[in-house]
């Protein structure tokens, strides 16, 4: 009886080493390379609106499409911090003698999409200036392998759940035209 | 052998080969994210290196001649290696330990370029990084030997040419217009079609039609672009135009209007310009590939091949381009460079770059914008004068900052530029037709004194 309970249990750890510790391995490997390439695109996306000063509509969707690529689902924020020189002091005198003392006021990706979805002649882009600070944050919405099984033990232990994440922001170095 | 056993060894396998794995992966991901960050760095300090520029143009009351725009390169150039340094953490070893990775940076002006490279310092002897002698963009065009002239381009219509010109010696400079676009009669002048108001953007066009005359009546049906020659060289063609003998770019008129992005003289000079600096960069890294162990790194310098969409940054404004190659991370070495313009300086003024203020308004505008109050009243100025800058009247201590008009910049339009373009009336183009007269004329250009004889 005592033997038939070692040999339970020696096959169940069998188990969980010999098919468990593979696929946590791979699926996490898998992740890994998932992160990878998502940090590059999103750095590459950051880095075409820094230089150009825009947001095309193609670009967005160009983005949006190569994530999904990856195999996961994925949310992006964008935040873009628009400059506004004029406080500082041109009619109150006051700051005249400071420097640096720069005043911005933030869209969101909800306000950004109207823009690159509305009609008119300003639609398809979102336009930057020289000054104006972008930044993106990627985050994967469906669950790997990997997370599952994470999740998992991390629940076990109380801990925070893992995603693929990735993010990037910057400068923006011209004006869109 | 029992299960346990089996499981033992299958562990013994997998392991170490799951850890290189994730190792080599982890170390990929490493090279990657360290990539990103010098590519953000690099594209940062560029930046601060243009803000510096443009904040030493706008102070500098002689930022136009020669010697002054070095120095403010200058400048330039140690704000952004103070940058770089910092950013990168390297500061304590000094600006020295990085220059050895920047095999150039460029700075492309008006009429010409500054290319800050390794190469031996004629006055010391010494090999290290200078600003070579500027370098026009200009071309030869040689026909015969009573018509062979060089040409100066610019980054807008105007050029400068000097040479033989039916056998006589020349020298003369101006802007291109479409003669039939301007007509003069008695003291009133009318751009196509649209009169203008302004005295000295009156003399812009009417320079402008006397220049272009000279050149269709001179120029216009001899030069193509297989004329063209090295300058310097000996008779040197450049491949690339070779053959070309249809393309008449100096003969302007309605379907050649240098004011049209495709005609004929702006694909040409487009080209030329790209051909020089490319030529000028090209050999520049190359020579410092062939001669860093002075330097102490020996990595193979080689020139980046640009996107189309950077050249046409590069050839449209007063834009720095660095870069940096040769530092090692992780497995590799980085290799980057940075395209930044500078759209508000002394030299250059395009249409995107004039600001229009207008009675009844604290907010100065782009022409196009819907929240102009009084469209008859615009008056427009060159972006840079809507910069702070300095008093300079007051001394260092008592630093004060000024501005030379009072208007506050407009929501809709500048600060935020997703707005609803509107039509140009005929009030605003006859403003913009003033104005962009008006501030060409007031340029200060190296052939203004050319055509004084
Ligand atoms: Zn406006």
């Amino acid at each position: 009886m005592g033997e038939t309970l070692v040999t339970v249990t020696a096959i169940f750890l069998a188990a969980i080493l010999m098919f468990v510790f593979p696929l946590m391995t791979v699926s996490e490997r898998s992740d890994d390379i998932s992160e990878l390439n998502v940090q590059t695109l999103t750095s590459q996306f950051v880095d075409n609106i820094k230089s150009t000063g825009k947001l095309t509509l193609t670009n967005y969707d160009n983005f949006v499409q190569s994530l999904g690529a990856t195999g996961n689902t994925y949310d992006v924020e964008l935040e873009f911090k628009i400059l506004d020189d004029n406080p500082g002091g041109k009619d109150t005198g006051s700051g005249l003698d400071k420097i640096g003392e720069n005043v911005y006021y933030s869209v969101y990706t909800s306000q950004i999409e109207d823009v690159l979805y509305g009609s008119g002649s300003s639609a398809g882009q979102y336009k930057l200036k020289e000054g104006d600070i972008v930044s993106v944050n990627v985050k994967n919405t469906n669950t790997t392998i990997s997370q599952m099984l994470r999740n998992f033990f991390y629940s076990l232990v109380g801990n925070d759940s893992y995603t693929i994440a990735a993010s990037s922001s910057g400068m923006v170095t011209n004006t869109g035209k | 052998m029992k299960i346990q056993n089996m499981a033992v060894v299958f562990i013994i396998i997998i392991l170490p080969i799951s850890i290189l794995l994730s190792v080599y992966v982890k170390g990929e991901v490493e090279v990657i994210k360290r990539q990103n960050k010098y590519d953000q760095i690099l594209s940062e300090s560029t930046y601060d290196a243009v803000k510096a520029f443009k904040l030493n143009t706008v102070n500098n009351s002689r930022s136009t001649q020669a010697d002054s725009i070095r120095r403010d390169i200058k400048a330039s150039i140690n704000s952004f290696i103070n940058s770089l340094v910092t950013n990168l953490g390297v500061s304590g070893y000094g600006t020295e330990s990085i220059k050895p990775y920047i095999p150039a940076i460029v700075y492309t002006l008006y009429d010409g370029f500054y290319i800050y490279s390794p190469t031996i310092n004629l006055e010391t002897g010494v090999y290290e990084h200078i600003i070579k002698p500027y370098i026009y963009y200009s071309i030869r065009y040689r026909i015969d030997n009573y018509n062979d002239v060089v040409i100066n381009y610019t980054l807008d219509n105007y050029i400068v040419v000097y040479g033989i010109v039916n056998g006589n010696y020349v020298s003369r400079a101006g802007y291109l217009e479409n003669v039939t676009d301007i007509s003069i009669n008695g003291s009133q002048v009318t751009y196509k079609g649209t009169v203008i108001t302004d005295e000295t953007a009156k003399q812009y066009y009417i320079e402008a039609r006397e220049f272009t005359q000279w050149i269709n009546d001179n120029l216009a049906e001899k030069i193509t672009p297989s004329n063209a020659r090295k300058i310097g060289e000996n008779d040197e063609t450049y491949p690339e135009f070779e053959g070309n003998v249809t393309d008449r770019i100096l003969n302007i008129t309605g379907s050649n209007d240098p004011q049209r992005e495709d005609s004929a003289f702006n694909v040409h000079r487009r080209e030329v310009i790209r051909l020089i600096l490319q030529d000028n960069l090209n050999s520049a890294i190359t020579s410092y590939s062939a001669n860093s162990e002075a330097l102490g790194t020996t990595y193979n310098f080689k020139m980046p091949i640009l996107e189309e969409e950077e050249w046409n940054r590069l050839i449209e404004n007063v834009t720095m381009i660095t870069f940096m190659q040769g530092l090692p991370i992780g497995n590799k070495y980085y290799n980057g460079y940075s395209v930044v313009s500078c759209p508000k300086n002394k030299e250059y003024i395009s249409v995107d770059s004039i600001y229009y203020i207008n009675e009844g308004d604290s907010y100065y505008h782009r022409i196009d914008c819907p929240e102009i109050v009084n469209e008859n009243t615009l008056v427009g100025y060159k972006n840079i004068e809507f910069e702070r800058k300095i008093n300079s009247n007051l001394g260092e201590e008592n630093k004060e900052y000024i501005y030379e008009h009072e208007e506050n910049a407009c929501y809709y339009c500048i600060i935020n530029s997703n707005y609803e373009s509107q039509p140009l009336t005929s009030a605003r183009i006859q403003a913009q037709y003033n104005a962009m007269g008006r501030i060409r004329k007031e340029l200060y250009k190296r052939g203004d004194d050319l055509n004084k004889d």
